[in-house]
């Protein structure tokens, strides 16, 4: 089947639109929306899509520039003839199909046979029909698609064309099916998927039968065991039995004897203990005859000894009572010495002192009298002040406010006189042949009247002027304030009785100095301490009638003393007296010092005294006490003889007792009584021991004899036998049924192996097909194989150079891979099935390697030039027309159809 | 003083015959080994003994039921003169034993009066005999059980011109046990030290333990099972007889060999060179049972190898032995050699890929020799039925 030409009409963008396809290679060139995927998608659905209609495939075609209803014409050529295919798509649609070799079809006879030409399903409405041929039409987007999908869901006709193809050889027989179902079922029957016998199965009761079989065995194993070992006890217990009986008797016989011995020793033990006392009462007896005797000697000795040591003492301590005597002697003379030197000391201190208030009466008589004197010059400048305050007294009180008053209004007169001046008319008279007369009072020649007030000038008679200085009445105001300011002037003079301003000025004048010479008089008393006076005055007469009071009283205490004249005379006095006083207290502290000593030597001598005294007493006691003790010792134990002999006797019963007692203790000793009672114990302990283990014996041959017994109705060696015999038998049968299971499962696996090999076989002309288009990609070592089971295509698995022997996951390639090694698949596909359309189908490529790179479009170029080579139509569209410029194709380029109408076709590169 | 005696030993009675599975044919074989004593009674009337000796493995287990206690007694008591057994390494005395059980006295005293247990290494002192038992107390006794021969006891000077006459039950020392069946390893250990056993001072020492008649000394006798009860081969094995003795004081023993056994234990081996065997077989096998039914076991070795029909036919002819005998004790291992008919039926169908090329793999592989080819083996044989099955 090979595609002509199209036309479209009324197509989404496309108004009318022609395109012819060459018969192997078509490159649909143009950009974006030029309708390059409308231009395949209508022949598609002309094929496919059943014109009359209302579908979203219908409406898609629908032109909203162009209005009319979307026609189709299509013209192709199947089976040797051409075909002329018109669709009018819409509610009302209309078919027709014009075969070059028949009448032509209409509605859906058209479609019918339209259907029959393209070996599809008539009448496939919905989604299907987007999938019709999709193997061969790569819609844009989807060119990376997995292609094993295709071989799916064309593997109907793959087979049937691969079996065309020369697998037939190679196919399974009928025969081949039903032995390889067969093992497969009788596989499945013994073993689970997991490889596992299959519960049920014989190979699983086998094992079973096995596992029970050697189970049993061991039951029976373990009860022969058992019972083995019973017998063995039995015999151990019976031998133990005998053993322990021969051991008691011996035991029994070592506890007769030791216990022979145990009775001996108690008897030795008490003659023992009564020897033993009686050795002791032996040797305490002549202990004590020992004792008294060594008593005595020792009070002998004793008492000879106190008396040679006390004969010294009692020298001693009349030694020592001479020496106290002489100890207080002398502290009586050294006492009296003392007593008179602390005399002299307070005559001395009494001279001492005595001089001492001579001084300062004398200090203090010399005090009152300078004190006399100064009370004198006092009273002179008091006198002097009462003098000066009464001139002060008789002066006006003319203060400096006061001067300052009076000046103040001298100036003011002052200035008042001079204003007054100021403001007076001066006339002269220059030269006159007339009087000149002013106020009456003619003015001559030369002279010059001043006037001060309104005067009339009388010059002749006829002339008379009336001079106003000052303009008028000012002069009288001024003349006014003249005379007020002297007013107030002579008043203040007069309120001091002044006669001028100069006498108040040498009054304040005076009134100043006498201040001055008042104030230096004041200072002067005040330097001379004129407040205090008095009362020193009267503490000196104080202190001066202590000092002779002093003098007096001190004066009848001591012996004659002539009283200094002055005070350098009472100064030496002082010394001197203070010297000797010195001299008197250095003898008294000597004096004192030898009392002392001789006090302390008393006490020592009287201690020594008493101390010897009360040893020479003890002594003396010591020995009445010692001698009475002998007298009482001599007494009791009788004189040196009696004594002598009683020892002798004593130490003749001590020995006899001794010998007696080591005899006894000798043959104790003999007895081993330590080891005797270890070999009590120990006896005891083995009996126990022994009978412990007669008893245990006795229960061990009890509970082995009952294991042993056997009331006959079963046989345990038989048993096991039996149990061997059938544990053999099942294991036997268990590898038979394993060998078979064996043989079964080996047999499945090769049936199945084979059944691969073979359907591989089977499948290569398409892989071997994809594998030429996949080398033009991916170089030469890239393959495909098709695997197919219970004629179905199973996978589809993909070799490539470089990538090791494992097959490659579609899924895992990239974009571009994806879509080209889709498209190799696709074409292999399309060769095989393009038996069924006259060798050639087209294969159409809507922008459909997106993702792949320059270089890899360059072989892609030879993989689509081979498929054509090998009767395919290839077309591809794509907006990059010039990618595909080594394609060889014939090229047809769309334009806008609102820029350029019509079509261009573009020769193809051969023509 | 003469004395005519049976000298038997291994009755071995209650053995279980655990290697035949069907039930029946157990039974008749654990029914013929009390058969044999009345055979053996017989042989006693005939023979005009005065008694008989059974030298150890009365029973085939120490802890024999009571049925067969009962059973063993009841045809004891029918031979009429006093038998007198010691225990062997099967049914050995001591404690516990079969002999102290209170069911088995019972039986005996009802049963079997005339039956005598030695259990004690000492002289038994008869009218016309001295019999010195050597009696197994233990299943594997270490000392040697007739030592105590070798005492300084004078037996010389005691007993007269009665002929002594010792009883034992073990292996002498040049010559082994056979194990206690044909499955079983090693044979009892108890080793009698003859040489040591004064030349004079005894008339007849009577053994038990081997299974076949056999001179072992010049008056020492084994006289092996009166009813074989195992596949034995060589060793010059003498079994199924009783030894009929006539002894005396300071006389070497007269001692006649007198068959008893019924069954018959066969063994074959048999090589195929090709299918054309299988019918030697039949004629080798023919020849040892010839038309008897439930009398003959029969221990099969098969090596050689055989196409696959022929070695079906040959499961089949099996199956039919083991109908007929007692018991047939199989180790085949016979290879399977498709023939080329057979090759051709299965490698070279044309029509038939899978199953040709299936059968081709599996040819080689069963000759290969290694642990697939049984597994090979057994697949062509399934292959072969299956294609031959299939319509």
């Amino acid at each position: 089947m090979r595609l002509t030409s199209a036309t479209l009409r009324h197509c989404r963008l496309h108004r009318e639109l022609k395109v012819d396809f060459d018969p192997s290679r078509t490159l649909i060139g143009g950009p974006n929306e030029t309708g390059k995927s409308t231009l395949i998608e209508a022949v598609h659905r002309a094929l496919f899509l059943k014109a009359k209609g209302n579908t979203e495939h219908h409406r898609a075609l629908v032109s909203s520039l162009h209005g009319g209803h979307p026609e189709v014409e299509l013209a192709f050529e199947a089976g040797g003839h051409s075909y002329l295919l018109k669709k009018r798509f819409g509610t009302m649609g209309t078919t027709t199909l014009a075969p070059s070799n028949s009448v032509t079809l209409s509605g859906d006879l058209a479609e019918t046979e339209l259907a029959r030409i393209l070996s599809v399903e008539a009448g496939v409405t919905g989604k299907a029909i987007a999938v019709q041929w999709a193997h061969l039409w790569v819609w844009q987007g989807q060119a990376g698609d997995d292609p094993s999908a295709h071989a799916t869901a064309q593997q109907n006709g793959l087979l049937q064309r691969l079996q065309q193809m020369g697998g037939a050889a190679a196919l399974q027989s009928q025969l081949d099916a039903r032995v390889a179902q067969h093992f497969t079922e009788i596989r499945d029957q013994i073993y689970t998927q997991a490889g596992k016998p299959k519960a049920g199965s014989e190979l699983e009761r086998a094992e079973g039968a096995n596992a029970l079989a050697r189970e049993k065995l061991a039951l029976a194993n373990d009860r022969v065991r058992r019972l083995d070992s019973a017998a063995t006890d039995l015999e151990n217990a019976t031998r133990s039995l005998l053993t322990n009986s021969a051991s008691l008797a011996d035991l029994e016989k070592q506890h007769d004897e030791t216990e022979a011995k145990a009775r001996q020793l108690a008897e030795l033990r008490q003659q023992e203990t009564g020897q033993s006392h009686a050795m002791k009462g032996a040797v305490v007896r002549h202990g004590a005859l020992e004792s008294a005797d060594q008593q005595i000697l020792k009070a002998r000795v004793g008492i000879s000894e106190l008396q040679a040591s006390l004969k010294p003492r009692e020298e001693e301590f009349v030694r020592l009572e001479s020496a106290s005597q002489d100890a207080r002697g002398k502290v009586g003379t050294a006492e009296m010495a003392h007593r008179n030197a602390a005399q002299a000391v307070r005559a001395a201190r009494l001279r001492h002192e005595l001089a001492s208030a001579h001084a300062l009466q004398l200090e203090k008589t010399e005090i009152h009298t300078k004190l006399g004197e100064r009370d004198r010059k006092i009273s002179k400048r008091r006198s002097d002040l009462i003098e000066l305050e009464e001139q002060f007294a008789k002066l006006p009180k003319i203060d400096k406010t006061k001067l300052n008053k009076i000046q103040k209004l001298e100036s003011e007169c002052s200035n008042a006189r001079s204003a007054l001046q100021a403001m007076a008319t001066g006339i002269e008279v220059l030269a006159a042949n007339q009087s000149v007369n002013a106020s009456g009072q003619s003015i001559k020649v030369g002279q010059l009247k001043i006037l001060t007030e309104v005067t009339e000038v009388q010059i002749g008679s006829a002339i008379r002027l009336r001079i106003q200085p000052g303009g008028g009445t000012s002069l009288a105001d001024a003349r006014k304030v003249e005379a007020e300011a002297r007013d107030d002037l002579q008043a203040v003079l007069d309120s001091f009785g002044l006669k001028s301003v100069n006498e108040a000025t040498d009054v304040h004048a005076g009134r100043d100095e006498l201040i001055s010479r008042v104030k230096a008089v004041r200072a002067e008393l005040e330097g001379m301490g004129a407040e205090s006076l008095a009362e020193e005055l009267q503490g000196a007469q104080n202190d001066l009638t202590a000092a002779q009071a002093n003098v007096e009283r001190l004066a009848a205490m001591t012996s004659e003393l002539e009283a200094p004249n002055d005070k350098g005379a009472a100064k030496t006095l002082v010394k001197a007296m203070a010297g000797k006083l010195s001299e008197t207290e250095d003898q008294e502290t000597e004096a004192k010092s030898m009392r002392d000593r001789a006090a302390k030597a008393l006490v020592s001598a009287d201690e020594d005294l008493i101390e010897k005294r009360t040893e020479t007493e003890q002594q003396r006691l010591k020995l009445n006490g010692l001698n009475a003790q002998l007298d009482l010792l001599i007494k009791t134990h009788g004189d040196d003889a009696a004594r002598s002999l009683a020892l002798i006797e004593g130490q003749s019963a001590k020995v006899a007792a001794q010998n007696l007692l080591t005899i006894t203790t000798d043959a104790i000793t003999a007895l081993q009584p330590e080891l005797l009672e270890g070999d009590r114990t120990r006896v005891a302990r083995a009996t126990k021991e022994r009978t412990g283990d007669q008893s245990d014996a006795r229960t061990n041959i009890a509970v082995a004899k009952a294991a042993l017994s056997s009331d006959g109705s079963e046989d345990p060696a038989n048993d096991l036998a039996t149990a061997e015999a059938k544990a053999r038998s099942a294991s036997e049968h268990w590898g038979s049924v394993q060998r078979r299971s064996q043989a079964i499962a080996l047999l499945h696996q090769m049936f199945q192996d084979e059944q691969r090999g073979l359907a591989q076989q089977f499948t290569r002309p398409l892989a071997d097909k994809i594998s030429a288009y996949l080398q033009c990609l991916f170089g030469a070592g890239a393959r495909a194989q098709v695997d197919r089971e219970d004629n179905e295509f199973t996978s589809l698995r993909l070799f490539r150079p470089g990538f090791g022997n494992a097959p490659f996951d579609f899924d895992t390639l990239s974009g571009g891979a994806k879509e080209q090694t889709a498209a190799a698949v696709r074409l292999a596909m399309a060769e095989v099935l393009a038996t069924d359309h006259d060798g050639c189908l087209p294969v159409v490529f809507d922008d459909a390697f997106a993702y792949s790179d320059p270089e890899r479009v360059n072989q892609l170029q030879r993989m689509l030039d081979l498929a054509a080579t090998r009767g395919l139509q290839v077309i591809v569209l794509s907006c990059n027309p010039a990618d595909y410029a080594s394609l060889g194709a014939k090229t047809v380029v769309l334009r806008s159809e609102r820029l350029v109408p019509s079509v261009r076709i573009e020769p193809t590169p051969e023509s | 003083m003469k004395c005519t005696f049976l000298h038997s030993a291994d009755w071995q009675l209650g053995k279980p015959f655990a290697g035949v599975d069907d039930g029946q044919k157990r039974a008749l074989l654990q029914n013929e080994r009390l058969a044999v004593i009345g055979r053996l009674a017989g042989k006693a009337k005939e023979h005009g003994a005065e008694f008989v000796v059974v030298a150890g493995d009365l029973f085939d287990s120490p802890r024999a039921t009571k049925s067969t206690v009962a059973a063993a007694c009841s045809a004891i008591g029918a031979i009429g003169i006093p038998v007198f057994a010691i225990p062997g390494n099967h049914d050995h005395g001591g404690a516990g034993s079969l002999w102290e059980q209170e069911f088995f006295k019972r039986e005996r005293d009802q049963l079997a009066p005339n039956l005598k247990i030695l259990l004690t290494p000492e002289p038994v002192e008869l009218e016309s005999a001295v019999l010195f038992p050597c009696p197994l107390l233990r299943r594997h006794e270490a000392t040697d059980p007739t030592a105590w021969l070798r005492s300084s006891q004078d037996f010389g000077a005691r007993f007269g011109n009665k002929p002594r006459i010792v009883i034992a039950h073990g292996s002498v020392l040049d010559f082994g046990s056979l194990p206690d069946d044909e499955d079983s390893e090693a044979g009892s250990p108890n080793v009698i030290d003859l040489p040591r056993l004064s030349e004079s001072a005894f008339d007849y020492i009577a053994l038990g333990d081997w299974h076949g008649a056999k001179q072992v000394g010049a008056k020492a006798w084994y006289s092996g099972t009166p009813e074989l009860d195992r596949f034995v081969k060589g060793y010059d094995h003498n079994p199924g007889n009783i030894l009929a003795v006539v002894a005396s004081r300071d006389q070497p023993p007269q001692v006649q060999c007198v068959p008893t056994g019924a069954i018959g234990w066969h063994e074959l081996e048999f090589g195929f060179a090709d299918d054309t065997g299988l019918a030697r077989l039949q004629e080798r096998v023919d020849e040892k049972i010839g038309t008897r039914a439930n009398q003959d076991l029969l221990r099969l070795h098969l090596t050689g190898s055989l196409g696959i029909e022929a070695a079906i036919r040959l499961d089949e002819m099996i199956e039919a032995w083991a109908a007929r005998l007692l018991r047939v004790k199989l180790h085949n291992q016979t290879a399977i050699a498709p023939s080329p008919a057979e090759l051709d039926g299965l490698a070279r169908r044309a029509s038939d890929p899978l199953v040709s090329l299936v059968a081709t793999k599996l040819v080689a592989l069963a000759a290969s020799g290694n642990e697939q080819a049984a597994v090979a083996r057994n697949a062509l044989r399934e292959l072969h039925a299956a294609v031959g099955k299939a319509p």
